[in-house]
């Protein structure tokens, strides 16, 4: 048997975050070593919180450490807070965490960014980091312990976009978030593949699927139907589709089978500057004398990412 | 009937070359000047290639050569020596004598002013000429018609990943324009070239052209062996080379002459300006998301078979000239 990819999940748990953290526990490719958490969809408080009533709904024992309340420099935008809370719910759960009972087991380490620094540290082999969320744990990571960067395999990241954007024109919340971070990571020389809007925004769930998801996969099926249903109607507002784009689970997906994505080798770096553009992950597919720093994902087989995630519910029937 | 009254400003080059046959080939327009800026070609230099194609054409008109650099920004030369080189060649010696003794800004201005609001702008370099005619008379846009522009990006750029050329070249000039209050704004962005230009087995058949199109000796050398530029904006729109001839500035002249076919998206359109890595880029808020009402009618697509047949029945019209 391969032995399995150890990895951290680094998350501002939302909905999608959810279904990502769910997907990556039910995977034999996969061997989740802990969990860290920070601002993003909600406080970093409240992705705490989610963490641990996820996992105890999912009957993993994973150890969850709280990480940044807040960008590398500045404050938290607004308008960040104000779409998290739209598109997640005021709890980040789609209004439903209210309905998972209070954590019993609660063990949460002090910081997660020495946190993780232990845990590539304990490992024998290389760690890969998902993140799903902004990335200025990561970054705190890569410039507190430069040491570890050589036991780290590299970073699976959803986040940026080549030619669009969600929060700004040309800005995706995770990179709107902490654009400063962002450059830190794809700076670091690390093996990044990125999981931008291009890919991420075919990684849909339509009506049909999560009533498959509430059918076969028992009380944690049911769970996360309930949970996508306000979801899903903020992105129709958004976008006029009634879809369930579920981005946070792509990188996951991709560590679990690479051939769910078409990638490119592209150099990226993040706009620290614009007026219009700040946050923009500025992809160059021709890398015009740069090199490429990052496999950027441009297209998703949307049916496999969908029968990943059947097979993952199937374990909870 | 006089065609529809029309003021060029342009940076030169085999493009234009290709964009001013299709005009004065459709029979559509009167040319009332052609004005150079600063890109391709430096101002002056353009003006020896413009007045050069004006002798192909037989035109009358008269050529105004204009502002030398951006209103603000300095940018590293981004073309090279060999988009000129043939008509560099071909224009030596005609610089000078009959060049409009006239800046460009107070021709633009007065020549829309005589047409009372009819004329129409076409703008195929960076936009400089046209911001400094706005800041010296801002009522120009009650006077212009229509304005049409090629330039913009809506995907990949050709100066930069996301950067187009002309708004690279002097993105606040771009900004004033949007600004302005001009009636119709007509961008002709470089993926628009995706569904109008030619093949190269189109382009071979320049070579059976009559050996009196006066066309024929320049569109040969520059167009049938394809060039340096065409690769790599081949490769910035996904297409390739050994298929597929570009000219911007000659789609950006289909979106003029026949607007009809073309598809359109009206949307708010925002340039970067003071970004590093992204200044020039051209942002389109197509969802309505971030921005209200449109500024700008952005070209998205014609059929590849309109384009040609446009490019080639204005082509042959100069050889019923000579009867």
């Amino acid at each position: 048997m391969v032995d399995r990819i150890p990895v951290i999940i680094d998350t501002d748990m939302g909905v999608d975050d959810a279904y990502s953290v769910m997907l990556a526990l039910s995977s034999p490719q996969l061997k989740v070593l802990g969990i860290t958490t920070s601002y993003g969809n909600v406080s970093a408080d409240g992705a705490t919180v989610n963490a641990i009533k996820i996992l105890e709904l999912l009957e993993k024992r994973v150890r969850v450490a709280k990480g940044a309340s807040g960008p590398l420099f500045g404050k938290i935008k607004k308008y960040s807070n104000s779409r998290g809370a739209f598109i997640h719910g005021k709890d980040g759960l789609g209004n439903m965490g209210h309905s998972l009972s209070d954590p019993v087991h609660v063990e949460v380490e002090s910081d997660a960014v020495d946190y993780m620094a232990a845990l590539i540290r304990k490992e024998e082999t290389k760690v890969t980091i998902v993140s799903l969320g902004p990335l200025t744990n990561i970054a705190s990571l890569i410039i507190s312990y430069p040491e570890l960067r050589r036991r780290i395999d590299g970073i699976a990241m959803m986040g940026g976009s080549a030619y669009s954007g969600n929060t700004l024109p040309a800005g995706e919340s995770n990179i709107v978030a902490d654009p400063e971070a962002a450059q830190i990571v794809l700076q670091s020389g690390l093996r990044i593949v990125m999981c931008g809007l291009e890919a991420t925004q075919k990684a849909y769930f339509i009506k049909d699927d999560l009533e498959m998801f509430r059918l076969i996969g028992g009380s944690v099926g049911r769970f996360y139907y309930d949970m996508t249903q306000d979801y899903i109607s903020a992105q129709e507002k958004l976008s006029g589709e009634r879809r369930a784009v579920i981005h946070d689970s792509v990188p996951t997906a991709w560590l679990m089978n690479p051939s769910v994505l078409k990638a490119k080798a592209c150099h990226v770096e993040v706009d620290l500057n614009g007026q219009y553009t700040r946050a923009c992950t500025v992809t160059d597919e021709i890398c015009a004398g740069v090199k490429p720093n990052a496999m950027v994902a441009f297209d998703l087989n949307r049916d496999m990412f969908v029968k990943m995630h059947i097979d993952a519910f199937k374990q909870y029937r | 009937m006089a065609g529809r009254p029309l003021i060029i400003d342009t940076d030169s080059g085999y493009e234009f070359a290709q964009a001013l046959m299709l005009i004065e080939g459709c029979g559509l327009f009167d040319i009332k000047g052609i004005c150079t800026v600063f890109g391709t070609a430096a101002p002056n230099r353009g003006a020896a290639h413009v007045q050069f194609l004006r002798s192909i054409c037989d035109g009358k008109w008269p050529v105004i050569s204009g502002s030398e650099k951006a209103l603000i920004v300095r940018r590293k030369e981004t073309r090279t020596a060999a988009d000129c080189s043939v008509l560099d060649e071909l224009a030596s010696g005609t610089v000078g004598p009959d060049l409009a003794d006239e800046h460009p800004w107070d021709f633009i201005y007065r020549t829309a002013v005589e047409q009372n609001g009819e004329a129409e702008l076409f703008c195929t370099g960076p936009l400089t000429n046209i911001a400094v005619t706005l800041i010296r008379h801002r009522d120009l846009p009650k006077y212009i018609k229509r304005i049409t522009i090629a330039g913009g990006a809506s995907r990949r750029g050709d100066a930069t990943p996301y950067a187009e050329f002309n708004i690279y070249s002097d993105p606040h000039a771009f900004k004033s324009i949007l600004d302005a209050g001009f009636k119709q704004v007509d961008l002709v962005d470089l993926e628009f070239c995706r569904s109008a230009h030619l093949t190269v087995a189109e382009a071979g058949n320049l070579r059976s052209l009559s050996a009196d199109n006066p066309w024929k000796g320049l569109l040969e050398k520059t167009v049938v062996n394809g060039s340096l530029r065409n690769r790599e904006l081949c490769a910035r729109l996904e297409l390739d080379s050994s298929e597929a001839i570009i000219s911007h500035d000659a789609a950006a002249a289909f979106v003029l002459a026949i607007p009809a076919a073309i598809t359109v998206s009206s949307v708010y359109t925002m340039v970067e300006q003071r970004s590093e890595l992204s200044g020039g880029r051209t942002l389109f808020d197509f969802g309505k998301r971030f921005t209200d009402g449109p500024n700008v009618r952005l070209a998205r697509y014609t059929t590849r078979e309109m384009f040609s047949d446009f490019y080639f029945r204005c082509l042959k019209a100069y050889d019923r000239r000579l009867f």
